[in-house]
């Protein structure tokens, strides 16, 4: 009887014993960002770079480049060289980041509420959000991946409009007439404005 | 006793298959289910949406563009200038809450009588109790909250495609089924009741407006951050109205 328990504890999900889980990944994320932005340390406009800069290192490792890199181009990302896919990477990255930066410094008490975490795969889940603010709900769903230990958002869908779709949606429409290394171009020109 | 054991055993089978189950995915190459969903994720929409007069579309979008620059957005700078945002916001949650028939109807007709037993008692608790809806007190009561039904997604739910997209002067975004639908919807709308017609026409453009401004911050920071404008609104528009239809 031991022996079979020992067995059963061995064939327990593996999920179930890695550490973290998506939504404490979120949340934990999310507070930092949200600590960053109340601390009456960094209040005040003469303060924002700072702020900016600490927030900009917390989301650093919050997003996974490859993932979304490749989603946005879809069936693109099979013409790009390896060297056109690792300068893509990192300034679709810095975009995306960017975006996230600009809506969260617009912070005003809002509440994040955690409703439910849909788990699909060993690697891939969903975690649904509900951002209060006390005249709006906005719904915002994170998909999430997990490569080695930690997962990782690999899209961010508000109101059911995922950002990487619509990225892709514009992307498909620039290759259709341009060549990998033009789309390359306008993104560099981009995240520098 | 024996009954126990064998439920006991069943209980165990089950664990153990689902043991199984997952041992046998974790055990995958880890890309594998991101590979597949990642060929769903661009195979979903190949085609992309369908346009079939872009170039008609294109050149309204761009009158609608100029239109919300050089006029519409110095008349929201007085606007929100003189309306402090919760009047704002008063106003609308007072047209939303006006907008109950529109929902309940076609949510009866889609008969998802969930959402009529929530925009019933949302549009109750907001009339009583918010002041004929000018507060929406129901925003803090999650089990409410439900997804707003239009004529659009009723003939979506009875099998009609889309439509080709559809840019209108001033209104803006929209594909045939919506403009069309949109017509129907505003026939039993209770502002199309007001009398004189002068009256009725200013309520309706206030709302239009009120919602205009409130939704200007997004469109401004949706054009800053596209490549293609054109083409992200497009697709934006397309994702929230699939979005609503499937809910």
């Amino acid at each position: 009887m031991k022996i079979l328990l020992f067995i059963l504890v061995l064939l327990l999900p593996a999920p179930a014993l890695s550490q973290g889980n998506p939504t404490s990944y979120i949340r934990a994320n999310v507070d930092a960002v949200v600590a960053i932005l109340t601390d009456p340390e960094l209040a005040g406009e003469e303060n924002r770079g700072e702020q900016l800069r600490r927030i900009e290192a917390m989301v650093d490792n919050f997003f996974d480049a490859e993932e979304l890199s490749k989603r946005a181009l879809g069936q693109y990302w099979k013409i790009f060289t390896e060297e056109q896919k690792q300068e893509f990477q990192p300034l679709f990255l810095k975009l995306i980041k960017q975006v996230y930066l600009k809506k969260s410094i617009n912070y005003n008490d809002e509440v994040v509420h955690y409703n439910q975490e849909i788990i699909k795969s060993d690697t891939l889940a969903e975690v649904y959000t509900t951002v209060t603010s006390p005249t709006l709900n906005v719904p915002i769903i994170y998909s999430m991946i997990r490569k080695d230990v930690s997962w990782k958002v690999y899209d961010v869908s508000v109101e059911n409009v995922s950002l990487v779709k619509n990225y892709r949606s514009q992307f498909r429409s620039i290759l259709q007439n341009n060549s990998p290394d033009h789309l390359i171009a306008t993104l560099r020109d981009k995240t520098n404005e | 006793m024996s009954k126990r054991l064998l439920l006991l055993c069943l209980a165990l089978g089950v664990i153990l298959l689902q043991g199984c189950a997952t041992g046998k995915s974790a055990s995958a190459p880890t890309d594998m289910a991101a590979d597949q969903e990642y060929e769903e994720s661009y195979d979903d929409q190949n085609g992309a949406y369908p346009d079939s007069i872009e170039g008609f579309n294109r050149g309204v979008f761009s009158f609608n563009d100029g239109f919300i620059t050089y006029v519409f957005s110095p008349i929201d700078t007085v606007y929100t200038g003189f309306f402090p945002p919760d009047v704002r916001a008063g106003f609308g949650n007072f047209y939303r809450n006006l907008g109950y028939p529109v929902r309940l109807i076609n949510a009866l007709l889609q008969f998802k009588f969930d959402k009529v037993g929530k925009e019933t008692a949302s549009f109750a608790l907001n009339t009583v109790f918010g002041v004929g809806g000018l507060f929406n007190i129901t925003h803090n009561m999650p089990s409410l909250h439900s997804s707003p039904e239009d004529f659009s997604q009723t003939l979506a739910f009875y099998g009609l495609g889309s439509g080709t997209y559809l840019v209108l002067p001033i209104i803006g975004p929209s594909t045939l089924r919506d403009a069309v639908a949109s017509v129907a919807d505003s026939m039993v709308h209770p502002l199309s009741f007001v009398t004189p017609d002068s009256a009725k026409y200013a309520l309706i453009g206030h709302d239009r407006g009120n919602t205009a401004s409130a939704n200007l911050p997004a469109y401004k920071s949706i054009k800053e951050e596209s490549f293609d404008h054109y083409t992200s609104m497009k697709d934006i528009y397309f994702q929230y109205r699939i979005g609503l239809e499937q809910e």
